[in-house]
């Protein structure tokens, strides 16, 4: 397998290249993108291990570049960064793998194994961020009383009584209730309450 | 004031021996007071001893000294009649008084100078006088003296037979004299109330008045004023029909008549009398009584006396069928009519003349009084004006210090947000700063020193790896901390579901995230403000609250963004929030301003919900 390694740090890129030598081969590093799309042009790999935080650019859109000059080429994320979304994105614009730099010898063999057979990789930190929970919409305790009183075609105001909250905070939740139906009118809301089983 | 004293004894000789007194000033009041002594008794004397006071006054030259003697000598002719002399010695006192310093005595001086002028016949000139006085003892408050005003303006009057007016004076007089005490004053303006009612026809009030005086004169044994009372009672209760009564009260006004010898009195008495007599065809006891009236008339010289002696005997002669006895007498009476006539014309013209002149000066007083009355209202509304201008001036600027202060309170207040907002940018910047270079600087050297260790298995480059592992764990969280990567690059919604991953990591809590804006990206200051804000609210919300479970909900419409967070914790104690040492809720407060935003708290021991409200900046 044919590497390629681009990180703006030296000394970084070093480091990656003795932990991979001899078993796998690193045809060139690079500490500037530019170089490396130039070099892509004209020479084959099989694997780009890039950084995501660079000063003009990031991994991300080093990956989509790269892949637009050789579409068959895999691309794996090495980033200081574990900010789910930025994996997220990471993954959305086609990666192979995210590790994080701590990342240990075996786990970047790991990870080079599994992308060498077409299979992506995502350091175990990742993959437990990226189980998300249900983006199932979910109201708070005083959200349903004030729907099930907005349902009872109450007022802002006899809302507010009730439930001994401000008129403009009433106000907020009947239009983030809207928001959440995804209504504009009371029968949208009765909808939204009836698939959801949340009507009085 | 020995002097005075000695005066009011009327020791006479106790002043006769100061008058050998060392002392100059003693001297020139005991001759004075001599002067004044002696002014009915004796005027020519009494003259004597007031122009030895005046001399002497002269040479030590003291101006009051001076007039109170020039005043008394001025009396001395008035005692005797003599009014053109009087009126030069009191205008001479009046001009030596100061009417700042003794007002009173300049007040006397006026009066006396209506006095003169009324017997000199210039009544217009003596009310003028009687005016000036009265405003003096007015502002004065000297009652007594303003009284014996009001007698002399009502003697004017009454000379000048305006009846009604008279007794309007002659009435205030007699209160004031009662409000004083002045028994004798009242009485006496009583007794002249008495005879004026008698001009008027009115006998009722004529008698009541004269009978309040006799009643006082006679318990008082003031002798010498009942006469006079005492007829005008009898000349009432005569028209009244009350002969017996009116008989009784001439025989008593006689007596005393003929006890003092004021005969010009008494022949009117004897004649009115006599009538009586006659209507009750007493005619023998009446003829006795005209012929010593006649008699005493003659002697007088009083014409009118005479000619109505003559009347009564010619209506007694023809009572008694003596014709030409009547006839006789009626010739007589005519003769003397003709000269009374003449001279009553002479008199009734001045009278007239005297009139008129003195309705022209009472108009001009009058008028002049009104102008004054104008010209004080004048004063007055011109004073209030000022004075409102004045107050409209003060509270139209005190309403601009006002606006100004408050102006500039805002521009401080906004000033203040201004530089709150600077100072928590720079600090947010520097903050991401810090946060890329422990990325990009510190957690590379770590990340490679980390490799070339990873090279061996050795146990110690174990050991080495497994804390260069924590190092590179503890420099992620303190970037994150410092400021989130992807609050920067994805917004507030993701960045907060970050924040909420991290904090479920390490604290059994639930973090709803409801982005209902379609990831809206708002300005780097706006989002950091939001992020902060919430990470503010939802450490407190954990902290103070303990509550279990955030709902934060994101929205966008019209412009404006909405932010609410709700959590089932602890009531939220705002007071003690805001007194809190800790910053937190000042840069909290802070980061609101930034965004002009407005917040609110609901709070109940169910839990809290936090919204807030702003129109956002166009990115």
């Amino acid at each position: 397998m044919k590497i390629a390694l681009l990180d703006d740090h030296r000394i970084v890129v070093e480091g990656i290249r003795n932990l991979l030598e001899p078993q796998h081969e690193v045809v060139s590093i690079f500490t500037e993108a530019n170089q490396l799309l130039r070099f892509l042009h004209s020479n084959e790999i099989d694997l780009l291990i890039t950084d995501y935080q660079m000063p003009d650019t990031n991994g991300i859109e080093v990956c989509k570049q790269a892949k637009a000059i050789q579409p068959l080429l895999k691309v794996l994320l090495l980033s200081m960064h574990d900010e789910t979304p930025i994996v997220q994105q990471a993954i959305q614009a086609g990666v192979n793998g995210f590790l994080i730099k701590s990342v240990s010898r075996q786990e970047l063999a790991l990870a080079l194994e599994k992308i060498s057979k077409g299979l992506n990789y995502y350091s175990a930190e990742i993959s437990k961020k990226l189980i998300q929970e249900d983006s199932l919409i979910k109201l708070s305790e005083r959200e349903f009383q004030v729907l099930q009183l907005i349902l009872k075609e109450k007022s802002n105001k006899q809302i507010a009584d009730t439930l001994f909250l401000s008129e403009r905070t009433v106000e907020t939740y009947r239009k983030n209730l809207y928001k959440k139906a995804n209504a504009t009118t009371l029968v949208g809301l009765v909808k939204f309450g009836y698939e959801h089983h949340l009507m009085p | 004031m020995p002097a005075y004293t000695y005066a009011q004894t009327g020791d006479i000789d106790s002043l006769k021996s100061l008058v050998r007194s060392d002392n100059k000033i003693l001297q020139i009041q005991a001759y004075t007071e001599l002067c004044w002594e002696y002014k009915f008794r004796n005027a020519d004397s009494a003259r004597t001893f007031g122009k030895k006071a005046i001399e002497l006054a002269e040479q030590i030259n003291n101006d009051s000294l001076r007039a109170n003697a020039l005043h008394a000598v001025g009396i001395t002719y008035q005692a005797q009649g003599d009014y053109k002399e009087a009126l030069v010695y009191e205008s001479q006192t009046l001009a030596l008084r100061d009417s700042e310093k003794q007002p009173i005595k300049v007040a006397d001086s006026y009066n006396n100078l209506g006095i003169i002028q009324d017997e000199l016949g210039n009544q217009a000139e003596a009310l003028a006088y009687y005016d000036k006085a009265r405003r003096i003892y007015e502002k004065q408050k000297a009652l007594e003296k303003l009284a014996g005003v009001w007698v002399n303006i009502g003697i004017v009057h009454k000379a000048q037979k305006e009846y009604a007016k008279a007794i309007t004076y002659y009435k205030l007089a007699v209160d004031l004299y009662r409000t004083t005490g002045n028994q004798f004053g009242a009485a006496a303006c009583q007794s002249n109330l008495g005879s004026i009612y008698l001009y008027l026809k009115k006998y009722d009030s004529s008698l009541l008045y004269s009978q309040i005086a006799i009643a006082y004169f006679e318990e008082q044994k003031i002798r010498q004023f009942l006469p006079i009372a005492l007829s005008n009672a009898a000349i009432a209760h005569d028209t009244l029909k009350n002969y017996t009564q009116a008989i009784d009260y001439f025989k008593r006004a006689i007596q005393i008549q003929r006890e003092f010898q004021s005969n010009k009195e008494l022949s009117f008495s004897l004649i009115h009398l006599a009538g009586i007599y006659a209507k009750q065809k007493l005619y023998g006891d009446a003829k006795k009584l005209v012929d010593e009236a006649y008699t005493l008339a003659k002697a007088s010289g009083i014409k009118e006396q005479q000619m109505q002696a003559f009347h009564l005997l010619a209506s007694i002669a023809e009572a008694q069928h003596d014709y030409k006895a009547s006839l006789g007498f009626i010739k007589q009476a005519e003769t003397l009519e003709d000269s009374i006539f003449q001279l009553e014309k002479t008199k009734q013209i001045a009278t007239i003349e005297t009139q008129y002149e003195t309705e022209k000066k009472e108009q001009l007083l009058r008028e002049q009084q009104l102008k004054l009355t104008q010209n004080q209202y004048l004063l007055i509304f011109l004073i209030i004006l000022f004075f409102l201008l004045i107050l409209v001036v003060f509270l139209w600027r005190k309403k601009i210090t006002i606006e100004t202060r408050q102006v500039q309170a805002e521009r401080e207040k906004q000033f203040q947000i201004q530089l709150t907002s600077a100072l928590i940018q720079s600090q947010e910047k520097e903050r991401s700063r810090v946060a890329k270079d422990l990325h990009d600087g510190l957690g590379q050297y770590i990340s490679s020193v980390k490799m070339i260790i990873n090279q061996s298995e050795d146990s110690v480059q174990k050991q080495a790896d497994i804390i260069l592992n924590e190092m590179h764990q503890e420099i992620r969280k303190i970037s994150f901390n410092m400021m989130p990567t992807s609050l920067q690059l994805f917004g507030l919604g993701k960045a907060l579901q970050e924040l909420s991953d991290r904090i479920k990591q390490t604290i059994r809590i639930t973090i709803h995230i409801n982005d209902l804006t379609d990831a809206k990206r708002l300005t780097e200051e706006e989002e950091t403000a939001l992020y902060r804000i919430i990470q503010e609210w939802i450490n407190n919300s954990i902290k103070h609250a303990n509550a279990n479970e955030i709902f934060i909900t994101l929205s966008f419409e019209d412009g404006k963004y909405n932010l609410m967070i709700e959590d089932n914790g602890k009531e939220f104690q705002i007071e003690k929030a805001k007194k809190s040492n800790g910053n937190g809720w000042k840069n909290m407060i802070s980061r609101i301003q930034m965004v002009q935003g407005q917040f609110n708290v609901d709070s109940s021991p169910a839990g809290t919900t936090f919204t807030l409200e702003f129109f956002v900046k166009e990115v």
